[in-house]
């Protein structure tokens, strides 16, 4: 089968830990023409572990490519994913996929209307753990989910690039619009999306280290998150039932439980006690794979930007309801 | 209208620094210097903080920063580098003289341990070397005195006690730590004193400072209006918790633990980070920090902390300094700086706990591995 053609626009840290290793695993799929980035010597200093070439200038590349990995500061995932749909390129963004539901909606459409992939880069999803709870909340063995806890948070060391990340505009909000994007959707994928939301987080005048969110989906139920990137709250999830609860880590392999029925079920042939853990590199690849899938063979088992639309919905709320205060 | 102040902080983005900049933020124009953007989250939740990036080490961006500002407040301090500090503190000391600007030093206790006479102030004797921190900063506030008595350097210096309340390192976060994971050993000394000060206290000092003429020259001991023992200290952490326990031993039974290789063979597997305090574990470690991608670093985080989720409990047990702190019976006196700064500490021990909790509460809940049925 023709390899696609593939662009990466923007070199930060996201790429240069995780993209590099995993695009070099699938070389066999993809052929990496094109990095690109504002920075000329990250983007060279990349290109030549590809023997590829590269530029600053991303419009320049839509009618050399098929697709796009868009690894950017979050402000540009929204244009620059656009520009590419509207020239015929499949696109995997990175988390968040935009900074608001509209812009989202948009990429949507647009890649309806040209029979294209947009992907969006939230790769806990592929997580053997998220796919048996996946399999687990579609069958509610434990009945209604009455309550859950949600929380993630670490001082923040991500070695960021540039200093847009500590931009409101660019950066479209804290941490709640970064790590959240990820806690938030793998929320919303296993709980629904609530009513109404409370929203309480410690901006001053810029953009939020910590940030209280209060699913409220009737009277008596309802779900927390909790996040910070100031404070070790580890990332987990502990969902309520009916019957009984579970923990679950939102990176990493572990559920567990007391009850017998759930250490006995089988999703996808794995119990919960042997679900394997799988590095970034490995989940990015897998990402990878389920995203070029899809544009060769009309796999649809990709997370898709619908997938993570609503999570985008409820971050934006908070905002907005933020504002509003 | 009085034009705001010009201050520019190094160490900004640390526990002291990020408090300090919440206090100051609505009077005062503030710069930082920073040495990467990562260490910048702290500060991401104000908008009008003038961030410089570059070192101590970076005079032009030192001399570019300081021109401009009224007054430098220096927090910043590396345990990795005493020759960044000395150097450090050598630039920032030329430079506040160059442009005649005001300098407010951010020294510790430390400084006068090991605490040993009943009460300890400004006129207190600096006692011989006893572990590098103290060593480290008595060099760092030595090279300030020299400058305000040699070159009329404009320079103030806060000498804090133990600094308690959200984010301290050392005597919040690492107690609430070790409770969590383990039980905390100390003396058996209801008599002890812990000359302890909410950080918001050190804060209003350090504005006091900034503000002050009449301090120019002087150093300050700067600690809360009362004390307690340290065993009551060390109980408000664990009742808070409601994990982990306070062990009172004897002195004795302490200092024989620390030579006890099978209980220290316990200790290190309970908590692998003591091996750090090994001064050739230390060495090694150091050679190493640079050379660590940030890919390896965040593997060897995530190593340890699936080690800790499975580690024995463990018994935390404290070393030498630390053991000689939490038996003094030493009281800190802070007369000089509330005659000549105007110093008032706002919270006594209870109030400042009661604040304290609110962000234990927050940061501290209850694990939820250990929710789940």
């Amino acid at each position: 089968m023709k390899k696609i053609k593939v662009g990466v626009i923007g070199c930060g840290a996201v790429v240069e830990l995780f993209y590099l290793a995993s695009l070099k695993r699938l070389k066999s799929q993809i052929d990496v023409s094109y990095f690109v980035d504002m920075n000329e010597e990250r983007a060279e200093k990349f290109a030549k572990k590809f023997n590829c070439k590269f530029t600053t200038d991303y419009k320049s590349i839509s009618s050399q490519v098929d697709a796009a990995i868009i690894a950017t500061p979050h402000h540009l995932h929204h244009p620059i994913g656009k520009y590419f749909l509207e020239n015929g390129v499949h696109v995997l963004i990175e988390k968040p996929i935009s900074n608001s539901t509209k812009e989202v909606e948009e990429l949507i459409s647009i890649a309806k209307e040209k029979s294209l992939i947009a992907s969006a880069g939230n790769f806990r999803r592929y997580q053997d753990s998220m796919l048996w709870m996946k399999s687990f909340t579609k069958e509610m063995p434990l009945g209604k989910l009455m309550s859950f806890i949600a929380r993630e948070g670490g001082k923040y060391n991500w070695p960021v690039t540039t200093n847009s990340f500590w931009d409101k505009k660019s950066a479209g909000g804290g941490v709640l619009i970064d790590t959240g994007a990820h806690t938030i959707d793998q929320v919303a994928m296993l709980c629904g999306a609530p009513i109404s939301l409370e929203y309480n987080d410690n901006a001053i005048d810029n953009i939020e280290t910590d940030c209280d969110v209060k699913f409220i989906y009737s009277d008596d139920v309802s779900g927390d998150v909790q996040l910070s990137r100031t404070i070790a709250l580890g990332a987990g999830l502990l969902l309520k039932y009916e019957k009984g609860s579970l923990y679950l880590d939102l990176i990493g392999k572990r559920i567990l439980s007391e009850n017998d029925l759930v250490n006995q079920l089988k999703y996808n042939g794995h119990t919960i006690a042997d679900l394997k853990v799988q590095d970034y590199v490995k989940l990015m690849e897998r990402q990878l794979r389920h995203w070029s899938d899809a544009i060769q063979n009309n796999s649809s088992s990709y997370v898709s930007a619908e997938d993570v639309l609503p999570s985008i919905q409820i971050i934006e709320t908070c905002y907005t309801q933020n504002n509003k205060a | 209208m009085q034009e705001r102040k010009k201050i520019l902080i190094t160490g900004g983005t640390g526990f002291v620094g990020s408090n300090l900049i919440g206090r100051m933020y609505n009077d005062y124009d503030i710069s930082v210097l920073v040495r990467n953007h990562s260490s910048y989250a702290r500060l991401s939740r104000y908008k009008n903080i003038n961030v410089i990036t570059g070192s101590l080490s970076d005079q032009g961006a030192l001399e570019d920063s300081i021109k401009s500002v009224d007054c430098v407040v220096h927090l910043a301090y590396d345990p990795s580098s005493q020759k960044s500090n000395l150097s450090g503190i050598n630039n920032i000391i030329e430079t506040c003289l160059k442009y005649d600007k005001k300098l407010v030093h951010m020294s510790t206790i430390s400084v006068y341990e090991p605490l040993s006479s009943p009460t300890i102030n400004e006129k207190s004797e600096y006692k011989g070397n006893t572990y590098a921190y103290a060593k480290d900063k008595k060099e760092i506030e030595a090279l300030v005195t020299d400058a305000i008595s040699a070159k009329s350097l404009k320079a103030i210096i806060l000498q804090p006690t133990i600094i308690y309340g959200p984010y301290s390192g050392p005597w919040t976060d690492r107690i609430l730590g070790q409770l969590r994971t383990g039980d905390v050993v100390i003396p058996d000394n209801d008599s002890s004193v812990c000359n302890a000060v909410h950080i918001d206290d050190v804060s209003e000092a350090t504005v006091l400072a900034i503000n002050s003429e009449s301090a120019i020259g002087e150093t300050f001991l700067i600690s809360g209006p009362d004390y307690i023992s340290w065993p009551e200290f060390f109980n408000h952490f664990a009742a808070s918790l409601k994990e982990g326990a306070v062990l009172r031993y004897a002195l004795k039974d302490i200092k024989k633990n620390q030579r006890n290789p099978i209980r220290l063979a316990r200790i290190i597997l309970g908590d692998p980070k003591k091996a750090i305090d090994w001064e050739p574990m230390k060495s090694i470690l150091k050679s190493l920090q640079y050379k660590l991608t940030p890919k390896m670093k965040s593997t060897i985080k995530s190593v340890y902390a699936t080690y800790k989720k499975y580690s024995p409990r463990a018994i935390y047990l404290p070393n030498g300094p630390l053991l000689s702190l939490f038996n003094s019976e030493s009281v800190v006196e802070i007369k000089k700086a509330k005659d000549i700064l105007g110093f008032a500490p706002k919270y006594s021990f209870d109030s400042g706990f009661k604040k304290t909790e609110e962000y234990i509460k927050w940061a501290y809940p209850l694990p939820l591995e250990k929710m789940y049925d």
